[in-house]
C-alpha cells in the first residue's frame, strides 16, 4: 500500500512496529487515535491514558481508555470510559465490553476490599487507643 | 518472711533475663513476619516499637497491681503460660490478621493508607497480648525476690531490671545472627514459645498450683503442633525454587511458566529485586534494568573493557543485561557490591551470578562503604540499592554521596540509578536528580521506564547529556537498546534537572521517608 493512501494510525503503526517510535509520534500529529496508539505501546501508559480521554467521543478510543485504565487500577477512570465505550458499542464489540466489565468488577471488588481494610484498622487503633488510656488512668490512681 | 535464698532468687533471676530474651526477639522477628503484606519501611518499624512498648508499660503496671495479691508466684506462672501460648500463635495468626487489612492484588500505589493504618492494627493484634502479658514478668518478679528472697525494693528491682536488660540484649544479637538465619520465622517463634513454657512450668512447679495453668499449656501444645507462618504464595503461574531467611529479608527465587526467575524479597507488593532470563541481554518492556545498558551505547566509540561498579547487585540482572547488549570486541567487567549475603548465595544458585577476572561480589557490603574502598576510573555507576522494598537508603541518596560516585568514575563515566516513582514530577525522583545535579554540577535525566513505574536516572561526570530524540541518544547500534532509546524520547516521558538553589539531600538532612509518603500520596491523589 502506498504510505499516503493508509491512514495516519496505519502509518503510525507501522513505525511502532519498526520500533522507530520517535518518527511515529511526529507522522500521529493532532491525531488523537495515533497519538493514543504510539505513546501505548512506547510504554507511556499515563500518556495514553490522557491521549485517550482527551477525546472520549470516540468509542475506540473508549475503548483503549477502559484498557489503560483497567491496566493502571484506575477504578473510576475505567467506569467511566467504559460507560462511553458502551453507550457506543456495537454487536462486535459486545463481547469486549463484557469482559472489561468483569475486570472492571473485580477491580472495583479490590478497592472496595481496601477501604474496609482501612476503615476496620481506623477502629482497631481508635480502640487500642482508649483501651489503653483507659487502663493507663486506673492504674496510675493511688491505692486505696 | 523468710530469710534470703540466693539458690531460690537464681532461677527467678533465669526467668527474667529469658523474658527480657524473648521480648526483644518478638520485637525484632515481628516486622519480618508482616514484611510480607506491609513491608519493611521505617513506618512499619516505629508502630510495630510503639504497640510494644505501649504494650511493655500496660503489662508493668498490670503486673505491679498483680503483685499487691497473695500469689505472686502463681500469677507469675500464669502471665508465663498467656505469653508462652499468645506467642506460638504469632506465626499461624500473622497471615489472616494481614489479610484482614490487605485484600490481594493491590498495588504499591494502591497502599499508602493500608500501610500506613494496616500495620499499625496488625501489630497492635497481633504483638500486644504477648508483649503485655511478658510485661507483667518483671514487677512480679521482683515482688517474690523482696518477698522470699528478702531484697529490699530497690535491690530486687534493680536486679530484674539488670538481667532483664541484658536478656534484651542477648535477644537482640541471636535474633539477628542466629535464631532468623538458621531457625526461620516459625521456629524462633515456637523456640521462644517453648522456653517461655518451660519456665512458666517452673513457676506452676514452684507455685504448688495447677489450673488454668493445665488449660494454657494445652493451647501451647496445640500450636507447638499446629501454628504455622503461611508466606504469600507466588502468583498464579510462577513456582518457587527456594526460599529462606537472610539477616535483613525473606528472600526467595521464583520461576515462571516461561522460564524468567525473581529475586523477591519479602514478596511484598508488586516488586522484586531481580529478573533473570536464559540468554544475557535486554529484558522485556518494563524492566528498567535495560536502561541500565544506555550508557555503553552512547559511546560507540569506546572500545575494550566497559568497567562498572554495581551498587545493590541483587541477583547480577544489571550485569547480564549490559553484557548481552554490548557491541563485539567489547567485554564487561567491574565490582558488584550487595549487602545481604545470602542474596548472592541465591543468585549463584539459580541465576548464574558468577565472579570471573574481572568481576568481582562484594556480597556483606554497603554500597556507601563500598565508595570508600580503594579503585576508581569505572565507566559506569550503577545505583539500584532498595531497602525494605520501597526505600531508598540515605546514605545512597545523599550530596556527599554523588560527589563520593563522582570520584569513582572516570571523567565522562555515567552515573545510573533505579529510582522508584510516579511520574516526572516525583518528590522522591526530583529530589535525586537535583541532588546529583548539585554534586556533579549539570544537569541530570529522568526518565521514565516503559510500561513501568520506574524512573532511571542518568547523569555524566564532566561532559554533557545526549538529549532524548537527538541523534546522539537515537543512534544506538542495537537495535533494542535504539528502541528503548526512541520508546523514551516521547515528550512527557523525560525531563532535565538543572543543578539549582534548592534545597538538596545531605548526609546531615535527608528526609527520603517524608518525600516517599509524599510519593504515594500524590499518587493516590492522581488515582482519584
Amino acid at each position: 500500500m502506498i504510505g499516503s493512501q493508509q491512514s495516519v494510525l496505519e502509518q503510525a503503526a507501522a513505525e511502532c512496529r519498526a520500533g522507530h517510535y520517535v518518527e511515529a509520534w511526529a507522522i500521529a500529529g493532532s491525531d488523537a487515535r495515533a497519538r493514543t496508539y504510539v505513546r501505548y505501546h512506547a510504554g507511556d501508559l499515563e500518556g495514553a491514558l490522557s491521549e485517550a480521554r482527551a477525546a472520549a467521543a470516540d468509542p475506540w478510543l473508549s475503548s483503549q481508555a477502559t484498557e489503560i485504565a483497567l491496566a493502571l487500577h484506575r477504578g473510576a477512570v475505567a467506569e467511566a470510559s467504559l460507560a462511553a465505550w458502551a453507550a457506543a458499542g456495537d454487536a462486535q464489540t459486545a463481547l469486549a465490553i463484557e469482559a472489561a466489565q468483569r475486570d472492571l468488577g473485580e477491580l472495583r471488588a479490590t478497592e472496595r476490599a481496601a477501604q474496609s481494610g482501612i476503615r476496620r484498622a481506623h477502629w482497631i487503633n481508635a480502640l487500642a487507643c482508649a483501651l489503653a488510656l483507659l487502663f493507663l488512668l486506673r492504674c496510675a490512681r493511688p491505692r486505696a | 518472711m523468710s530469710a534470703p535464698r540466693p539458690t531460690r532468687a537464681g532461677w527467678i533471676l533465669a526467668l527474667v533475663f529469658a523474658s527480657g530474651a524473648v521480648a526483644l526477639v518478638l520485637e525484632l522477628s515481628a516486622v519480618r513476619l508482616l514484611a510480607p503484606w506491609f513491608g519493611a519501611t521505617s513506618a512499619v518499624w516505629t508502630h510495630v516499637i510503639g504497640v510494644i512498648l505501649l504494650a511493655l508499660a500496660c503489662g508493668y503496671l498490670l503486673g505491679a497491681r498483680l503483685a499487691r495479691g497473695s500469689t505472686p508466684l502463681r500469677s507469675l506462672a500464669i502471665v508465663l503460660w498467656l505469653a508462652a501460648a499468645s506467642t506460638a500463635w504469632l506465626p499461624a495468626c500473622a497471615a489472616p490478621v494481614a489479610r484482614w487489612f490487605v485484600p490481594q492484588g493491590l498495588a504499591l500505589d494502591e497502599a499508602a493508607d493500608v500501610l500506613r493504618w494496616g500495620s499499625l492494627a496488625a501489630a497492635l493484634l497481633l504483638f500486644a497480648p504477648p508483649t503485655f502479658v511478658i510485661g507483667c514478668v518483671a514487677p512480679l518478679a521482683s515482688e517474690w525476690l523482696e518477698r522470699v528472697g528478702g531484697s529490699s525494693a530497690g535491690e530486687a528491682g534493680g536486679r530484674v531490671l539488670g538481667l532483664s536488660t541484658l536478656g534484651s540484649l542477648c535477644g537482640s544479637f541471636a535474633t539477628t545472627y542466629w535464631l532468623i538465619p538458621e531457625l526461620g520465622l516459625t521456629r524462633t517463634y515456637l523456640a521462644c514459645a517453648l522456653l517461655l513454657g518451660a519456665l512458666a512450668l517452673l513457676a506452676s512447679l514452684q507455685a504448688r498450683r495447677a489450673g488454668a495453668e493445665l488449660a494454657l499449656s494445652l493451647v501451647l501444645a496445640a500450636a507447638l503442633f499446629g501454628s504455622r507462618w503461611q508466606r504469600p504464595a507466588p502468583v498464579a503461574g510462577e513456582h518457587v525454587l527456594e526460599e529462606l531467611e537472610t539477616a535483613y529479608q525473606s528472600a526467595r527465587v521464583v520461576e515462571r511458566e516461561d522460564g524468567m526467575r525473581f529475586l523477591q524479597v519479602n514478596e511484598g507488593f508488586d516488586s522484586f529485586q531481580s529478573a533473570w532470563q536464559r540468554e544475557p541481554g535486554l529484558l522485556p518492556d518494563g524492566y528498567y534494568y535495560n536502561t541500565f545498558a544506555l550508557p555503553a551505547a552512547w559511546e560507540p566509540g569506546r572500545t575494550g573493557v566497559w568497567r562498572t561498579l554495581v551498587l545493590g547487585l541483587g541477583g547480577g540482572s544489571a550485569w547480564r543485561v549490559i553484557e548481552g547488549t554490548l557491541a563485539d570486541g567489547r567485554t564487561l567487567e567491574g565490582d558488584g557490591v550487595e549487602i545481604d549475603a545470602r542474596v548472592v548465595e541465591l543468585a549463584e544458585r539459580h541465576m548464574d551470578l558468577r565472579e570471573s577476572p574481572g568481576r568481582r561480589v562484594f556480597a556483606g557490603l554497603d554500597g556507601r562503604t563500598a565508595l570508600a574502598a580503594p579503585g576508581a576510573g569505572y565507566d559506569q555507576l550503577i545505583v539500584d540499592a532498595y531497602a525494605n522494598q520501597v526505600e531508598i537508603p540515605p546514605q545512597l541518596a545523599t550530596l556527599e554521596f554523588f560527589e563520593a560516585a563522582a570520584r569513582k568514575l572516570r571523567p565522562g563515566g555515567w552515573i545510573s540509578a533505579n529510582v522508584g516513582g510516579f511520574g516526572l514530577a516525583d518528590p522522591v525522583a526530583l529530589a535525586l536528580a537535583r541532588t546529583a545535579a548539585r554534586a556533579l554540577g549539570a544537569r541530570v535525566l529522568l526518565l521514565c521506564v516503559p510500561f513501568s513505574r520506574n524512573l532511571a536516572l542518568v547523569a555524566r561526570v564532566g561532559e554533557p547529556l545526549p538529549e532524548p530524540g537527538s541523534a546522539a541518544f537515537l543512534g544506538i547500534a542495537h537495535a533494542g537498546l535504539a528502541r528503548l532509546a526512541s520508546q523514551v524520547s516521547l515528550p512527557g516521558t523525560w525531563r532535565f534537572v538543572e543543578p539549582d538553589a534548592e534545597p538538596v539531600l545531605t548526609d546531615d538532612h535527608v528526609p527520603i521517608e517524608r518525600l516517599q509518603e509524599r510519593s504515594l500520596e500524590l499518587a493516590a491523589q492522581a488515582r482519584r
